[in-house]
């Protein structure tokens, strides 16, 4: 302990500069690896959710986009859920959509998600307190929907209490009746972009059954539409649905099988973890280098420091300890850079009252967090083993009586 | 060139870690552009665009390194040179010729490129400052070489 103090104190850090140089070039190598890790862990997460919303005889509609103009109306709209009514089971949902509701008694921006019966059975949405989401219900003027809100907003709003709002799904105000508390963290999976996870601690779960369809606007139905799962079906059911929207609106929507799916979604994982892999081994490769430079440079100008020490009795295996403790704290304060970094992004969520991204998480963090700062904490180790080896060996090179006389 | 305290080994070190930041700059800058259809991967870029001039300047600190190192393994030079008569202010004003002149070249060869390829030029010249900063900080040490 003595030994590693004096090297501490009087040799690296009178070089204060190398010192600093090595926390800032792997704070950049924490940071890719963390930043790459963590898609890569929440893109395989939401790929696996995807995939479970969609069981077997089940058909995902994707939107095929083309130049053709689309031919909307409320009532084309209304046709064509009648048809999916009488002929199909299906899922469907609407996201996205914010509504303004006193929270501590200031107005709050939040988010509504809207689901069908079918939707919610696939999602397996868990509640931490209160009754399953009733789509038993008629949507009239002076109904009171039953809804399932986040942990955060039951904090506001308990099961019973109840919520008056206007939203652009609907052209009159309604009133929601809290019925069930989402357990904390529920998340869903933007479709879109599936290594980006929506957490719901704020949000509304608005049930959509028949009578919810006939009175909606448009803007709930057509965005429905685009989020279609035809269940228990076969190829030729689904294309005639496919048929039917193409008909009455002119939107090419084309449903893909179970495997379909799967083969997309690896497909697509494969792809992206081969291009970040490429991008983060060039960046890895590029600050190793230099790394590894800098290594060279610190003996080079140490090397007076490390002769006389090695001549009045330091051991290579005791300067190969301290080397190893120094670099161990070094990486550890790095580590400790991109924990805070993370931790005060999140807090930054709350605070801009991000909705979709408030999470409480363990000290803040998600599980995917900590799982990226794990692979970190494991590249940190070969690093740091590569950079205290590569460094021993040019100590071993130097001749002492060389680097005395210096 | 005679009278230089670089040498060309020197040189090409100094160089390699010039292209290497305006290499980081000129990617990150123009990150954006890249057009890869996967969304996912597009989503991790945007993070390194997002944070763009912090990780530039985080990683020009090997350019301070290689100006403190250089002025720490010149040190007796510096004070030979004096001994045999040239003056201190000669040897700095010598040493940021140079040094802004190898400076300059990369700064030029990053913006040509820049051109061809029919980029927005000139938008690493923040980053051409800092190193010049860097280049005056790294002269001030040398008053220390003046008698060992």
């Amino acid at each position: 302990m003595r030994a590693f103090k004096f090297f501490v104190n009087k040799i690296f850090l009178r070089k204060i500069v190398l010192c600093i140089s090595v926390i800032f070039l792997m704070l950049f190598v924490n940071y890719t690896v963390f930043s790459s890790s963590r898609t890569l862990i929440s893109s395989y997460q939401g790929s696996k959710q995807m995939q479970s919303m969609n069981p077997e005889n089940s058909y995902v509609g994707m939107e095929n986009v083309s130049d053709d103009e689309q031919d909307i109306s409320e009532e084309k709209v209304q046709e064509v859920y009648k048809y999916l009514e009488k002929n199909c089971q299906y899922s469907m949902y609407h996201e996205g959509e914010m509504i303004h509701i006193p929270i501590n008694n200031e107005i709050t921006e939040i988010p509504i998600t809207y689901i069908n019966e079918e939707y919610y059975k696939l999602s397996n949405i868990e509640l931490s307190k209160g009754k399953k989401l009733n789509f038993d219900f008629k949507f009239s003027k002076n109904a009171e929907i039953p809804v399932l809100v986040g942990n955060e907003l039951a904090k506001d709003y308990p099961i019973g209490s109840k919520i008056k709002i206007k939203t652009g799904s609907f052209d009159k105000k309604i009133v929601l009746k809290v019925s069930g508390v989402l357990k904390k963290d529920f998340c869903y999976t933007n479709n879109r972009l599936f290594c980006s996870q929506e957490y719901q601690n704020f949000s509304i779960i608005f049930p959509v059954n028949r009578s919810v369809i006939k009175n909606a606007n448009l803007d709930l139905l057509e965005n429905g539409l685009y989020n279609l799962i035809i269940l228990n079906t076969n190829k030729e059911s689904a294309n005639k649905v496919s048929k039917v929207i193409k008909d009455k609106l002119n939107i090419n929507i084309e449903f893909m099988s179970r495997e379909q799916n799967k083969a997309f979604f690896d497909d697509y994982l494969y792809s992206a973890i081969r291009f970040i892999g490429i991008i983060v081994g060039i960046i890895l490769l590029i600050t190793m280098s230099i790394s590894i430079w800098n290594v060279i440079v610190s003996v080079r100008l140490m090397k007076k420091d490390f002769t006389i020490s090695l001549l009045t009795g330091l051991s290579y295996s005791k300067l190969r300890k301290i080397l190893y403790s120094f670099y161990t704290l070094m990486f550890s304060a790095d580590t400790m850079i991109v924990f805070l970094i993370i931790f005060f992004d999140r807090k930054r969520a709350w605070h801009e009252k991000n909705s979709y991204g408030c999470i409480y998480g363990v000290l803040g963090l998600a599980d995917k967090d900590w799982m990226a700062l794990l692979i970190v904490i494991v590249v940190d180790v070969i690093v740091g083993t590569i950079l205290v080896e590569s460094m021993m060996y040019k100590i071993k090179k130097i001749p002492i009586s060389l680097g005395v006389l210096q | 060139m005679k009278q230089s305290l670089f040498r060309k080994k020197d040189v090409i070190e100094l160089c390699i870690l010039y292209i290497v930041c305006f290499m980081l700059e000129f990617m990150l800058e123009n990150i954006k552009n890249i057009k890869i259809n996967i969304e996912i991967v597009e989503y991790f870029l945007s993070g390194f665009a997002r944070y763009k001039i912090p990780i530039v300047l985080l990683f020009s600190i090997v350019v301070v390194v290689y100006h403190y190192q250089f002025v720490f393994r010149k040190k007796k030079e510096i004070y030979c040179r004096i001994l045999v008569g040239d003056t201190l202010q000669d040897i700095k004003k010598r040493y940021i010729l140079e040094n802004v002149t190898i400076l300059l070249l990369n700064y030029l060869l990053f913006n040509v490129i820049s051109i061809y390829l029919d980029i927005d030029v000139f938008k690493n010249s923040y980053l051409f400052f800092c190193f010049l900063m860097y280049i005056l900080v790294s002269t001030s040490g040398m008053k220390n070489y003046e008698s060992i």
